[in-house]
């Protein structure tokens, strides 16, 4: 029999649903875009209907399902679907300032109903700042509930390192309210530094709400197709979680789209460094990625006016596309957008596009169709490539770097353009969708240790529990690395306490 | 001439403050919130001048003491302060209280405006020590052998200690660190109080003016602009994050990080704050001078517990304060006496 060896892509996007099979060697066998028409499961298994329909593949000869998908980000963008969320922040020391108190008004009143502080949490050696009781925690839900909560998010002080009290308080909430009751603990999302992921909490158990009612019937469905595989989303560092997880985790996800397109666009081209551009058809996207990995900002995320504790992909943002509007041999900001289909010159419309433009120099439209000399396409088609290399040159800040094309947009820009510092990979127009079947699994280990002896000998048994974390989560054991490593000691603490924060990667075994 | 502080001040206040740290001193973002919410309840706050000091004012130094990542876990709470000024006002009963940061680098710049703000208390626009260093002893008034007796150090749960000691400043650094960790590794400190009449011993004038400036310099920002050098902030070259070396070394963060330009390596060592940087080996800037990274697409200051690899940043320095250039107290702080691990065969330039 054959083992499993195929692995199914797909990228939820604004427009459409793109979807990619690729054999163990990542070698892309098919590929579909379905538009964004019906629900996005709906959506889903049209593609993967389309797929698998002939017998050329099948099913069960799948091994995972990729998705990467940016519902989350949306309905947080967009205000809706929103849980509202009650906070019990046990915290014996009773800080003053309320939760997602730099929340702009509209998101803090959409998300959060209220709060509750209760005694309890942890000093930094694990020494409980003051007891936490049973009866102070019923006490609180009970408040919150009055008060209209939905969902509810739980933060203690120093819960990374001891998570106990949130765990504590979670049972007696299950017990006394329901097993049912929708919840985060804030030492699920990890990193020291209250406010931050007190707005993580907060954020994560309002946009289950979304991702619950998106994800509902997924799995049931393909097994029903004859998948017998196990199904993963991208999260915001390029690497996968289960489905389960993405569902009670959503904040994972919330950034996962441009760093999809960046991670899909060095494979495709190959390259582990490079400048990737994704034209679209109102705006380019231009990011770098070292060592396989999108580079982030130095600033950390800001969504919605939200402060959250993880970095984005550092991209900027250009307002350039397929559908980007030319008057007087200029290119413009404005663009058509999806009208380039039904109102550029090419199909008879009224206004010159950088779509136009493109067809005139690949040959496809001729000077009478579009109104413009071929001379004049080819001065603006430069003056277009200027403006994203002087952006591309901007961000790589001196390192020569090859820039790779990818996105629906990049159709446009004619062969004659292309050279060895300037790629258009095969499958350009599905990078997302390539790059999220192609994403590997990940491991974060975060924690504090006594460096004062034995510093190699910690490390190094640190760097293995990261490792058998990432394969315990099904990689192969020899494709999986450190790729990131951060040691913060913490002064005025004795035996050289110092905080470690490991990241491992690996590809999803065979 | 006294001044208002609002909150409109905070940001630039913390960005100035930042990069008066040298790479050290804490981010103010530990307090910035509470600093916010206090203002925004109880009000502005009054700024003076040295100059405005009357004789008999008793003024009131405070900081924070601890490890940074603790308090971005355990937050700052308004108890702590309130401890020590409540106990102050009953040692010192008919005096006028001004407040003021013990240390203008970092965190602690923010440390006097809850109370001030909360009992509308004035704030002396000048520190003790015009950047950040690590220890107690490198306090203006510590080099000039100035009394400190009583100090207060207090917790966020209302613990107070009361600490009356000799001139012995190993000893107060060594009292002071055992009990924060027996707090939790996170307290609020009072200590040098002095009389109006005794500021010319005890404080760097004008620090907090100067932190404004800088931080409304780092908010007018743009990678081209030249606004930088106008407000005294040197730019010595500009380049990458290539290199990152760090240890932790007796409580310090100890090492150095490389930026490479288009014609040079920049490197710069730090124990806690940047103390040394050399181009190509040679010194380019150094302690007492105050050495910074600033992010280059932002201006943002980066501190030695937030170096990036790969991020493109601006190598800078600005003058150190007067009093840290006379060469009696320069040679306290000299990079030599720090701990810093520097093998490469360094020349003066």
């Amino acid at each position: 029999m054959k083992l499993p060896h195929y692995k199914l892509g797909i990228d939820v996007g604004g427009t459409t649903v793109d979807l990619v099979v690729i054999d163990s060697t990542g070698y892309l066998v098919k590929s579909c875009k379905i538009p964004l028409t019906d629900g996005i499961e709906n959506c889903i298994i049209k593609g993967i209907k389309q797929l698998f329909q002939d017998e050329s593949i099948q099913p069960q000869n799948c091994l995972s399902i990729h998705i990467g998908t940016t519902i989350a980000l949306n309905s947080l963008l967009e205000i809706s679907s929103l849980y509202k969320v009650g906070l019990l922040r046990i915290a014996g020391h009773y800080p003053d300032v309320p939760p997602a108190y730099e929340f702009p008004a509209r998101q803090r009143q959409a998300i959060l109903t209220s709060f509750e502080t209760i005694s309890g949490g942890r000093e930094v050696d694990n020494q409980a700042i003051s007891i936490l009781d049973r009866v102070s925690i019923i006490d609180a839900i009970d408040k919150l509930l009055g008060a209209g909560t939905e969902a509810i998010g739980i933060i203690s002080v120093f819960s990374p390192l001891y998570s106990e009290d949130e765990i504590y308080a979670e049972n007696i909430i299950r017990q006394h309210f329901g097993e049912d009751i929708v919840l985060t603990l804030s030492s699920q999302l990890g990193g020291l530094g209250f406010i931050e992921r007190e707005n993580n909490t907060l954020v994560n158990t309002a946009l289950k709400k979304v991702m619950k009612k998106s994800f509902a019937f997924l799995a049931a469905t393909c097994k029903q197709l004859g998948f017998q595989c196990d199904y993963f989303i991208t999260q915001n560092n390029g690497t996968l979680i289960s489905l389960e997880e993405a569902v009670n985790f959503p904040l994972k996800t919330l950034c996962s789209g441009a760093t999809n397109s960046l991670i899909g666009a060095s494979k495709l081209a190959g390259l582990s460094h490079a400048i990737m551009v994704d034209i679209g058809g109102t705006s380019t996207d231009i990011g770098i990625v070292e060592n396989s990995f999108p580079r982030t900002t130095f600033k950390l995320a800001n969504i919605g006016g939200i402060p959250l504790n993880f970095h984005l992909p550092d991209i900027s943002v250009l307002a350039l596309g397929g559908g980007s509007i030319i008057n007087e041999l200029a290119i413009t900001d404005q663009s058509l957008g999806y009208r380039v289909f039904s109102e550029s010159r090419s199909v008879g419309g009224e206004h010159l596009t950088l779509f136009d433009i493109g067809n005139l120099l690949n040959n496809k439209v001729t000077e009478n169709n579009i109104r413009i000399t071929s001379p004049e396409a080819d001065m603006l088609m430069k003056k277009c490539l200027e403006k994203i290399s002087h952006t591309a040159n901007e961000l790589a800040c001196g390192l020569k770097l090859p820039v790779v094309l990818v996105g629906g947009g990049a159709e446009t820009i004619p062969d004659y353009f292309l050279n060895d510092e300037i790629i258009r990979p095969a499958h350009f127009g599905i990078a997302n969708a390539y790059g999220a079947a192609l994403a590997e699994i990940s491991g974060v280990l975060d924690q504090i240790v006594y460096l004062d002896k034995n510093v190699e000998e910690t490390l190094y048994e640190l760097e293995q529990r990261v490792i058998q974390k990432v394969i315990a989560k099904g990689a192969a054991p020899g494709s999986v690395r450190l790729i990131e490593k951060t040691l913060l000691p913490l002064y005025y603490m004795p035996n050289q306490m110092t905080r470690v924060v490991m990241v491992a990667a690996g590809i999803l075994g065979m | 001439m006294s001044t208002q502080l609002c909150l409109h001040h905070i940001e630039s206040l913390s960005l100035g403050a930042t990069l008066l740290g040298s790479g050290g001193g804490g981010n103010p973002a530990i307090m910035s919130n509470l600093t916010r919410y206090y203002m925004e309840t109880y009000g502005n706050i009054q700024l003076i001048s040295v100059g405005e000091l009357e004789t008999n004012d008793l003024l009131v130094p405070i900081a924070n003491i601890g490890a940074p990542l603790v308090a971005l876990e355990k937050l700052p709470t308004f108890l702590a302060f309130d401890t020590i000024y409540q106990k102050i006002i009953v040692h010192y009963p008919n005096r006028r209280i001004v407040l003021m940061s013990a240390e203008i680098g970092g965190c602690n710049s923010l440390a006097p405006l809850i109370l001030a703000s909360r009992y509308g208390l004035p704030v002396l626009d000048a520190d003790l020590m015009g950047r950040a260093f690590p220890k107690i002893n490198l306090f203006k008034p510590a080099l000039l052998n100035q009394k400190n007796d009583p100090a207060y150090l207090s917790d966020y749960k209302g613990n107070l200690l009361l600490l009356h000691l000799k001139q012995d400043m190993s000893l107060l650094e060594k009292i002071v660190r055992d009990s924060t960790v027996n707090f939790g590794s996170s307290a609020v400190m009072a200590l040098f109080l002095f009389s109006g009449g005794q500021v010319d011993d005890y404080v760097i004038p004008g620090s907090v003016t100067s932190a404004l400036q800088l931080g409304n310099a780092l908010l007018s920002y743009s990678p081209d602009s030249h606004e930088l050098d106008k407000a005294g902030i040197h730019v010595l070259g500009e380049g990458r994050i290539n290199n990152i070396i760090n240890n932790v070394k007796n409580g310090f963060l100890t090492g150095y990080v490389s930026i490479t330009c288009a014609d040079a390596v920049f490197k710069l060592y730090f124990q806690n704050e940047f103390l040394l940087a050399t181009k190509n080996n040679i010194i380019v800037a150094e302690s007492p001078e105050i050495i910074m990274l600033i992010d280059d697409k932002h201006g943002t200051p980066i501190t030695t517990e937030v170096l990036k690899f790969g991020l493109k940043v601006k190598v800078v320095k600005l003058s150190a304060p007067d009093f840290w250039q006379k060469p009696e107290n320069k040679k306290h702080v000299h990079y030599k006496k720090f701990d810093l691990e520097v093998h490469d065969e360094i020349a003066a330039l």
